[in-house]
């Protein structure tokens, strides 16, 4: 069961909105997809996304994946933690896992994505 | 797909399965990164089923290894192992594979499941021409192969195994033997960098002896070890991966691997090119690097000296035990001496690199 207060891009990003702010990470697909977490390049506090736009590269052992912002803002915090554990991001991919936080300059986009409800239903038809 | 006889037990140990060269292989169990530190501190106990195993028997063997093969198959004593490579007529390398001499008149040649039926092929061939004197046998399909690799394999197999001689034995030497009344080739090789063993049985013996080595191996700290740690294991030593690191198209000397070829020995295939090229040098030369900021440097990258394309990766990755971006790849020969400062292009940055001496990893001597 995927996490009910998260939303979820089609590309498994995904975001928890608090107010104007929304941490993002990449769900428990993409993770075990990607395989062990060995490095992550994490976006610089201060840069602007727009939704869509490539935030950031995640390194496994086994390829480099591009992470996708889900929603259009500037970084405001990022997981420095990532960088002494990359393996956090395989343990608790929505939790201590997570990668940036982002001041959303189009709250709306939010809507746009999928509840967990949704994304579990999205897997389902992928697979 | 072919499965080995341990497919059972890659499932019973909830293995994420992988289709590699047609053969549905663990990728990892608990995690790629676990089981290689595991094998690096402790053991891990890797299915190599897949490779191929071809055996050769008669007066005639010794003859044909010397021309199908480049290193000198006149140096084995019986028991002995050496690391070899099978070229076309240009010098490119069509497999790199282990010949072991099993017996005065028997050797077995061990080569990468990608290449198995190719190289049986061309072996055949070949046998066509210089049929004198021997049989060539491809047992790949009637037996199995585990590699036990990691410091405490010794201590493992030694529990399960009667024989004192494993004690003596030697890196790449072999020793017949059998356990729980089955015949098993033990072989002090591997992929890995670290003391370690490999093991050919019958096939229908695979199951019983895994379980066996996975139950006197646990309080060890062993674990099964899939094809990602593999993989890890052996960039850290800059071990060549067929497919990536060589190929026909590349010789063993473009490959730095200079010493795999018996310059002295009897003509064999491949041998004026490779000749011409020692004397002469080659267009390319394969380095070792590492990078100087953290990145992970992957597969046919641009390697650049200045702001000049002088080559590519052919296997990087990011090194858990040194936290570093390391890899192996092609450039000018010039380019290729130790120290000499380079850049990889990792997607739009180039990355400081500087050439290093393999291997990236250096085994603490045993204790």
């Amino acid at each position: 069961m995927e996490p009910s207060d998260l939303r979820f891009h089609k590309e498994h990003e995904w975001i928890r909105v608090d107010g104007q702010e929304a941490t993002i990470g990449i769900s428990q697909f993409a993770q075990d997809a990607l395989g062990d977490v060995v490095f992550i390049e994490l976006p610089k506090v201060g840069a602007i996304f727009e939704m869509e736009q490539e935030l950031g590269e995640v390194e496994s052992t086994k390829a480099t994946s591009t992470i996708y912002s889900p929603v259009s803002g500037k970084v405001i915090r990022v997981n420095q933690e990532l960088d002494e554990h990359p393996e956090l991001m395989n343990q608790d991919p929505y939790g201590q896992g997570w990668i940036a936080v982002i001041e959303l300059s189009t709250p709306a986009e939010a809507d746009q994505l999928m509840t967990a409800e949704q994304y579990e239903g999205f897997l389902k038809s992928e697979a | 797909m072919n499965t080995t006889p341990l497919y059972e037990a890659h499932q019973a140990h909830g293995a994420k399965l992988v289709d590699f060269a047609g053969w549905s292989m663990p990728l990892q169990y608990s995690g790629v990164i676990d089981e290689y530190h595991a094998v690096r501190r402790q053991a891990g106990l890797f299915d190599v089923s897949h490779m191929g195993r071809l055996w050769f028997s008669g007066k005639g063997a010794l003859d044909f290894l010397q021309w199908v093969t480049t290193n000198d198959v006149a140096k084995l004593s019986v028991g002995q192992a050496q690391y070899s490579m099978v070229c076309n007529p240009e010098g490119g390398i069509k497999d790199d594979v282990f010949v072991y001499r099993t017996g005065s008149d028997d050797y077995l040649l061990c080569v990468n499941a990608s290449n198995r039926e190719k190289v049986s092929q061309w072996l055949s061939e070949q046998q066509v021409q210089r049929p004198h004197g021997f049989t060539l046998q491809d047992r790949s399909l009637q037996m199995a192969q585990l590699a036990l690799q990691g410091p405490s394999s010794k201590s493992i197999l030694s529990k399960i195994l009667n024989n004192s001689s494993l004690e003596s034995l030697k890196p790449r030497w072999c020793l017949d033997t059998t356990i729980s009344g089955g015949k098993v080739l033990i072989t002090r090789t591997g992929y890995t960098g670290e003391l370690g063993y490999e093991l050919y049985l019958e096939s229908d013996q695979a199951a019983e002896f895994w379980k066996q080595l996975i139950q006197v191996g646990e309080a060890h700290g062993l674990k099964p070890a899939g094809l990602g740690a593999r993989d890890l294991l052996r960039l850290d030593m800059g071990y060549f991966l067929y497919g990536n690191d060589l190929t026909e198209e590349t010789t063993p000397v473009e490959a730095g691997a200079e010493w795999v070829v018996g310059f002295q020995k009897p003509e064999f295939i491949g041998d004026s090119v490779l000749k011409t090229q020692k004397q002469n040098g080659s267009t390319r030369r394969l380095i070792a690097f590492e990078l100087l900021e953290k990145a992970v440097p992957r597969h046919d990258m641009t390697i650049y000296a200045k702001d000049e394309q002088v080559g590519q990766v052919s296997s990087g990755n990011l090194s858990p035990v040194l936290q570093k971006g390391i890899g192996l790849g092609y450039v000018s020969p010039q380019y290729s001496s130790e120290g000499t400062a380079l850049a990889i292009q990792v997607r739009g940055k180039k990355v400081p690199a500087v050439v290093v001496k393999a291997p990236f990893y250096k085994r603490k001597p045993a204790s």
